[in-house]
């Protein structure tokens, strides 16, 4: 089995199969990290190009790794050292880096749709990393792994997300594949980082933290960007710590076993305190571990790779 | 050309209906005879069985890029494009640089205009001097000059501005032309704030950036007694702001650019920049009650908003590319495919939008196809069809979201006064060599 689309731009285009598959796929990826050697050989000889016109450390470096250790070529092409600043359309970019022979484009850009754009202008497989407020998909499946690797399952899981939902693309894609697996999606924020017409798609809103988190399996919390409250989408971080922070205190209206999750970088003291990062509740330092597994696992199956030969080549 | 043309078995729009066929010897700038087996050895034949001859569309929405945005279009393309989209007259927007705000300013691409060959220019002249929202252009010079009507092309932000406008006007007996936008709620959004924008990402426009401008439009006319035609109407709860203030006894017209009946927000998932409109594509539920009020009067005309971009600026990000698609060459055979031939909508409520009600606005007199009257007339082919190609435009524009798309009808001409234009005359002149 492998996957239909020729780009994963959005978690919508994956079936419930077809995650599960990414998730077995990383699960035997993830072995590779008990050994010595962190190498398979499978991806030799096809390059890798993370294209990435916005900052980013852990992304791209959790790419960058999940390339090495297939054994690709991965390039990094960060808008500094582009040619974007000499007024070179992103589509041209990309057929450039189709031209040197790009296997897999890895694409993080602020606008949405940015990846859709690129996919349209090559034949290379895209992979979005990241466009605008649209999806991180790369992100969720991470998500989605931790919470099965944890929890032994996703099906009837109650999975809350508290924050921006508005802007958040972490929270589009993890909607979108926590209802695909079966999960109960909640999320929590002020009405103002909440979009309207959520409720359609089955997700519950709330606008208290306590209630949101009562009874739930896991929680997200997402980053606050300051720039939201300089528009006046909430009056103050004050006022939205006292509101909707993650303190240990508040962590006890949760489930015992509840387990917390946060996509970073995370503003310690204001959505989620540093305690809570720490707490043997939290899989914050996992998820990351779990990112490389992830996007090895994508980068070996967007190359056409079997599920069932990696697993026999470990 | 202008040379005698016998219009051979063609079927004309009598007000209520379509005659059997019939031939027009157009001669002179007038339909100098219109009857049965009509022959004249000094006239060029042109065989139009099936063809339909409506009376000439008037488009009361383009952009035509001169002067200062040749790159995008062109008085030569803009016009000739009307002319083979099927439309006599098309006013022309002042959004230019620089702005039309001034009586040279009018005259000049009056003058321009009249050697083009294509259909007829309409200047719509800026309301506010740079087009800036500050302070009111010369706008009796700007009528006296000729112009149709007076808008900015843009949101006028001020109401004590808009008020002044609409009283000042009044006496001129023009119409202000106001995009109904409120510039605060719609600032950095890109397409219309629901379901479908939010789940692609899109910074919103709400549906309240309109509602609020067209009430406010509305209530300024009715207290003021001045006439407004709102451009770009865009939502449901609009058409029912409209039809109230009609009631009352409100000036107001209306208009809707056709792509806005013609799509809905769902089909920006692809990010085709090409349906980045402005207003935004709204969802299918505001199209539907913009359609009935077309059908009802309250939307007195459809537009093509034509807005010619180089395929440069519509190769961006979804975000950063620049509102706006291209339409003169597509509008009335997406019109009749998807509307009139589908049977939602006659005949005639469609030549009233497209003719009828906005030559009226425009300050035209009535197009009849009779003898003796003045040549003012659309030829249109509705069995004919094609995909549409872009690449084959008069237009300089080729961003349009219906490319490729297979329509029926094809524009054959127009014949407005001494000006033959499209497809039909273009291949008699081929044939004379």
């Amino acid at each position: 089995m492998s996957l239909r689309h020729k780009d994963l731009l959005s978690l919508a285009q994956l079936s419930r199969e077809e995650i599960e598959l990414v998730l077995d796929t990383a699960e035997a990826c993830k072995q590779i990290f008990d050994r010595p050697v962190k190498k398979f050989p499978t991806l030799r000889g096809k390059v890798v190009v993370n294209l990435f016109y916005e900052a980013s450390t852990r992304t791209r470096t959790s790419f960058e790794l999940a390339g090495k250790w297939m054994s690709a070529d991965v390039v990094n092409f960060t808008a500094s050292t582009s040619s974007v600043m000499k007024g070179e359309s992103l589509s041209d970019t990309a057929k450039t880096l189709e031209a040197l022979g790009a296997d897999i484009i890895v694409i993080r850009h602020r606008s949405p749709g940015a990846a859709h754009l690129v996919a349209r202008a090559v034949r290379s497989r895209v992979i979005n990393a990241g466009d605008g407020a649209h999806e991180h998909p790369t992100q969720a499946l991470l998500d989605l792994f931790t919470i099965r690797e944890k929890k032994g399952r996703l099906d009837g899981l109650t999975v809350t997300i508290v924050g921006d939902i508005l802007h958040s693309r972490v929270a589009r894609s993890q909607i979108i594949g926590l209802s695909r697996m079966g999960a109960r999606v909640r999320v929590a924020g002020p009405p103002t980082l909440i979009p309207a017409g959520l409720e359609q798609r089955g997700v519950e809103v709330y606008h208290r933290l306590e209630p949101a988190i009562d009874g739930a399996d896991v929680i997200n919390v997402l980053r606050i960007q300051r720039e939201r409250q300089a528009k006046g989408l909430f009056p103050s971080i004050r006022e939205y710590v006292r509101l909707y922070g993650l303190t240990r205190e508040r962590l006890a209206a949760a489930k015992e076993d509840v387990l917390v999750m946060h996509p970073g970088p995370a503003n310690l003291g204001v959505e989620i305190a540093q305690d809570v990062v720490e707490d043997p509740r939290s899989a914050v330092r996992e998820q990351v571990t779990n990112g490389v597994a992830v996007r090895m696992a994508l980068l070996y199956l967007m190359s056409g790779g079997d599920a069932r030969e990696l697993q026999s080549a470990g | 050309m202008s040379c005698k043309v016998l219009v051979k078995g063609v079927a004309v729009w009598q007000g209520d209906g379509f005659s059997g066929a019939v031939d027009l010897l157009i001669d002179e700038g007038r339909i100098a005879r219109m009857g049965k087996g009509l022959s004249d050895p000094s006239a060029v034949e042109i065989r139009a069985e099936d063809w339909l001859a409506l009376p000439g569309l008037v488009d009361l929405h383009a952009h035509l890029g001169e002067p200062g945005h040749e790159e995008r279009e062109s008085l030569d393309t803009g016009l000739a494009a009307a002319a083979w989209g099927g439309f006599t007259h098309v006013v022309a927007m002042p959004d230019t640089q620089p702005p039309v705000d001034t009586e040279s300013a009018v005259q000049y691409l009056k003058e321009r205009a009249s050697r083009i060959r294509g259909a007829r220019l309409l200047i719509c002249a800026a309301l506010t001097k740079e087009r800036s929202g500050m302070e009111l252009a010369e706008l009796a010079h700007l009528a006296a000059a000729g112009a149709c009507a007076l808008g900015d092309a843009a949101p006028v932000e001020d109401p004590a501005l808009m008020r002044r406008a609409l009283q000042y006007a009044s006496m001129l007996e023009l119409p202000v032309f106001a995009q109904a936008a409120d510039a605060r709620l719609s600032g950095g959004g890109v397409a219309h704030e629901g379901s479908a924008g939010h789940w692609l990402g899109l910074p919103g426009i709400p549906a309240s950036a309109e509602w609020i401008a067209v009430a406010r439009e509305l209530l300024l006319a009715e207290e003021t007694g001045g006439r407004v035609h709102l451009q770009g109407v865009s939502t449901g709860r609009s058409v029912q702001l409209i039809r109230e203030a009609k009631r009352r006894g409100v000036r107001v017209t209306a208009e809707v650019g056709f792509y806005h009946l013609l799509l809905d927000d769902e089909a920006l998932a692809d990010y085709d920049t090409r349906k980045k409109l402005m207003p935004p594509l709204r969802p299918r539920a505001d199209g539907e009650a913009l359609l009935e009020g077309v059908l009802d009067g309250t939307v007195d005309c459809i537009v093509t908003d034509h807005t010619p971009c180089t395929p440069e600026e519509k190769d961006a990000e979804f975000d950063v590319a620049p509102f706006g698609a291209a339409g003169l060459e597509v509008a009335l055979p997406a019109l009749y495919s998807r509307l009139v031939a589908t049977g939602k909508v006659s005949w005639a409520a469609l030549i009233e939008a497209l003719s009828a009600r906005p030559r009226r606005i425009a300050g035209l007199g009535e197009a009849r196809i009779a003898e003796g009257a003045p040549c003012d007339l659309t030829l249109f082919a509705p069995g004919e069809s094609g995909s549409v190609d872009p690449s084959r435009w008069r237009s300089k524009a080729r961003n349009t979201p219906l490319a490729g798309e297979r329509l029926y009808g094809r524009v054959k001409g127009i014949a407005v006064g001494r000006r033959l234009c499209g497809p039909c005359f273009e291949e008699l002149e081929e044939v004379a060599g």
